[in-house]
């Protein structure tokens, strides 16, 4: 569903994602890790087609971002890790403009269903300027099932939730990639990808330096612990 | 007093980086601001020059009147600074980012209050300063100071800054504990902006141009006489002036008692507010973070009418939404209705001067495409920019940017459409223009809007700014500038071809005139030409610059 044929994308001077190699099948949820400004985010960027790569190409749900952007973004959800919505919209009327903007037929029930998923229906007619980080996230992440994607961009799915509001999101995950979703997430939360990722690809500094199976990573280590194997495997000039 | 050092030598590195960026980034950006300022600080001086000269004139009262008028300035100024304290503090005080931080620190409250007062007072004095320093060196010079007068302006002026200021935070403060503080900020805003409107109208109805004839001038000066004396001995105001008028006089010991004034009472107005913020700047703060829930407008009627039929409607039901819910966004319109009072005004008092319609019309034409144009740098201009941070949501949506674009074109067009129109209608039947003026101008007027808004919200595509806090911020960037330069250039190409032969034209296709000729057919497919282009080709460029923007 996801594929990226040598993907590269250089800012200035850095060269933040280098010659990325990678092929999602459906219904994974694919772990993307790595330390701050290893290119996770730019990646997911150049993904949903919000970056242009420097060379290379993305693929997603078989069409490429750059050449057929459209057809290919009806079929993604993107979460942004930092989710800036319209402060002077209503937590509903933002759900209502997303389900239209990707032209979703009678959004209603579908619309409630999330609100109430996420307990946000007591806050649905209040200003999204009144929202808490979490809620803003939550609300997002509404806003991006409602078009019942193929493929879910998200990076850092996790900051700002509540307990409660994990677990949710965990079961909303492995449920919809049961279901066929294929899920390409960035996080930091090394127990959340042990948790529930199919495949894991660690990037550091722009270059993919593992990729496999969770079982296949965490047997690198000697703990059976994903971040050992993160720390050695991330740590500067090693090998392990 | 350490702490409050560290804490303004913070803000001052501060400053000096965002300058540092702004001239590197824009340099074309800078010098012409540079040339801007210095060019209205010479023409504040040469006008008080100009008027002060006149003034003196007079006979026995002359020096009088002079006096009054250095009253009635400081005054003004007193008013106006204890109001653009009170804007100033709501941001420096209670929404300024830093304040998280320095609340979590272990700072003492009084230092973040002390330098916060000194931030306040930099940003809000400054306009002041702008004007007023021209000002008082008109007074230095035509009333022959001696040398030490100039140097001792800055001194007199602080004091006389910081007294408004402590009363501005002050009453912030204690707005804030019984207020939101985003109502506050809004209302304020709100009272700026209808305040200024109201300055504009009165002083245009003041016709300042009658200055430029004898009659007119005096009776100015018999305005002037009329006010009664300075009987507000007791506000700040009459002290700085009264000290300004003794030390250019010469007279130390009356300048003393009144710089002492000056001094114990800024001393005073800075203690006591100090004092207040003890007790409850803390608290007020901390009060400041809990955000307003209040239900919003729901616009049902507007909801049903537009549907959700096509993405036009979709994105025109959240602008619609989006504009009426922001006070900064739709107060402005008040301006631009002060700006058109004055611009009928204007008219009325120029068609007692020329005898000739027809030129008048087509200067009359200019202006309102001058109108429109600064209405576009203000709208069309900011519309794409003022997506903001939320644009990811539409560049990762499956929906073309032409939709976008087309939205926008319409909610400029319309609206300014509507705006010149009314214009040059009103203008018309005002000036008494015959019928084939009248109707040229309605069709310039269609045609320089449908170029105007092509141009500012294709080339608001082009330079867009989606991390600009506000409007105006887009609208005084390096594209914003551009556009008002092509702006007005396409403005006044449009009136040269639309010159007389191309009424000809025109009259013979509505079929009130039997025949025409080559020159008025050429002038009349230029302009169609040349609207063509200039609204195609911004809008098709910032399609192209759309489509291929990196969302960073
Ligand atoms: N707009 C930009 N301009 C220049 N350099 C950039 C830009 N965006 C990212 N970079 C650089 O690209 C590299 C990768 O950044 P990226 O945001 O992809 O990291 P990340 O893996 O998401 O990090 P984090 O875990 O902190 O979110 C970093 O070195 C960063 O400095
Ligand atoms: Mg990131």
């Amino acid at each position: 569903m996801i594929k990226t044929i040598n993907l590269v994308k250089k800012f200035d001077r850095i060269t933040a994602v280098n010659n990325l190699n990678l092929e999602i099948g459906k219904g994974e949820i694919f772990g993307f890790l790595g330390p701050n400004g290893a290119g996770k985010t730019t990646t997911i960027k150049m993904l949903t087609g919000l970056l242009k790569p420097t060379e290379g190409k993305a693929i997603v749900s078989g069409f490429d971002i750059q050449e057929d952007p459209i057809e290919a973004k009806k079929l993604i959800g993107y979460i942004p890790d930092q989710p800036f919505l319209y402060p002077k919209l209503t937590g509903m009327e933002f759900l209502q403009f997303a389900a239209n903007l990707y032209r979703v037929e009678d959004p209603g029930p579908k619309i409630d269903r999330y609100l109430r998923m996420f307990e946000l229906i007591q806050y649905r007619d209040d200003l999204i300027e009144s929202y808490s980080h979490g809620m803003c996230q939550k609300l997002v992440m509404g806003a991006c099932f409602l078009h019942d994607p193929k493929v879910i961009l998200v990076d850092e799915p996790m900051v700002g939730l509540d307990p409660k509001s994990i677990r949710l999101v965990k079961e909303l995950f492995r449920d919809s990639a049961s279901g066929g979703l294929t899920i390409f997430m960035s996080t930091h939360t090394l127990d959340l990808a042990q948790d529930i990722c199919t495949r894991i690809g660690i990037i550091n500094n722009g270059n993919l330096i593992a990729l496999g199976t969770t079982k296949e990573i965490v047997s690198m280590g000697r703990t059976g612990e994903l971040e050992d194997v993160f720390l050695q495997l991330t740590k500067p000039n090693s090998q392990l | 007093m350490h702490e409050t050092i560290e804490l303004i030598r913070n803000y001052w590195a501060g400053i000096r980086n965002t300058a540092a960026r702004i001239s590197k980034e824009s340099r074309l950006r800078t010098y012409a601001f540079s040339v801007l300022g210095l060019a209205f600080v010479a023409g504040v001086y040469f006008m008080f020059h100009w008027l002060l000269t006149r003034l003196y004139s007079f006979e026995i009262i002359g020096p009088i009147l002079i006096e009054k008028l250095l009253f009635i300035i400081f005054l003004t100024f007193l008013m106006m600074l204890v109001f653009s304290n009170v804007i100033t503090a709501i941001s420096t005080y209670y929404l300024s980012n830093d304040l998280h931080f320095l609340f979590s620190s272990p700072l003492r409250v009084e230092s973040i209050f002390a330098s916060k007062f000194f931030e306040t007072v930099l940003q809000s004095s400054w306009a002041v300063l702008f004007f007023g320093i021209p000002v008082f060196l008109a007074y230095g010079i035509i009333l022959k100071s001696s040398w030490f007068f100039y140097p001792l302006i800055p001194v007199f002026l602080l004091p006389f800054l910081v007294i408004p200021a402590g009363a501005g935070v002050m009453l912030t403060m204690l707005l804030i504990r019984v207020y939101p503080v985003k109502r506050i900020k809004e209302i304020t805003l709100f009272i700026s902006i209808a305040l200024a409107a109201v300055l504009v109208i009165y002083f245009r109805f003041l016709q300042p141009e009658r200055l430029a004839n004898p009659e007119g001038f005096s009776a100015l000066a018999d305005y002037l006489t009329f006010l009664k004396g300075p009987s507000s001995t007791y506000l700040p105001s009459y002290w700085v002036s009264t000290l300004f008028l003794n030390t250019i006089r010469g007279k130390p010991t009356d300048m003393l008692f009144y710089f002492l004034m000056l001094l114990s009472s800024a001393g005073a107005s800075y203690v006591f507010c100090k004092w207040v913020a003890e007790k409850i700047y803390y608290e007020s703060w901390t009060k400041s973070l809990n955000k307003v829930s209040g239900r919003p407008v729901r616009f049902l009627m507007l909801e049903k009418l537009l549907g959700t039929r096509s993405m036009f409607n979709v994105l025109l039901l959240r602008d619609l939404r989006l504009f009426w819910r922001d006070v900064s966004q739709w107060s402005q319109i008040f301006l631009f209705l002060a700006i058109g009072v004055i611009y009928m005004f204007n008219l009325k008092s120029f068609r007692l001067q020329t005898s000739s319609t027809v030129l008048i019309s087509f200067i009359n034409l200019g202006f309102a495409g001058f109108v429109i144009a600064a209405t576009g740098v203000r709208f069309s201009f900011p519309a794409i920019s003022l997506e903001g941070k939320g644009f990811w949501l539409l560049k990762a949506a499956p929906y073309p940017m032409k939709t976008l674009l087309a939205e926008k074109f319409w909610t400029s067009y319309i609206p300014l459409l509507a705006l010149g129109e009314v214009l040059v209608i009103t203008s018309g039947i005002l000036l008494k223009v015959n019928r084939e003026i009248f109707f040229t101008g309605m069709f310039a007027v269609f045609l320089i809007t449908l170029g105007l808004t092509g141009l500012a919200v294709g080339m608001g595509a082009s330079y867009p700014k989606f991390k600009a806090k506000n409007p105006a911020e887009v609208g005084g960037s390096y594209g914003g500038i551009m556009y008002m330069v092509f702006a007005l250039g396409y403005v006044g190409l449009m009136i040269f071809l639309l010159d007389r032969q191309a009424v000809q034209f025109l009259l013979f296709i509505a079929g009130f005139k039997q025949t025409y000729n080559l020159e008025a057919w050429i002038s009349v497919a230029g302009t169609l030409l040349l609207t063509f282009y200039v609204t195609f080709n911004p809008l098709k460029n910032g399609l192209k610059f759309l489509e291929q923007y990196e969302w960073k």
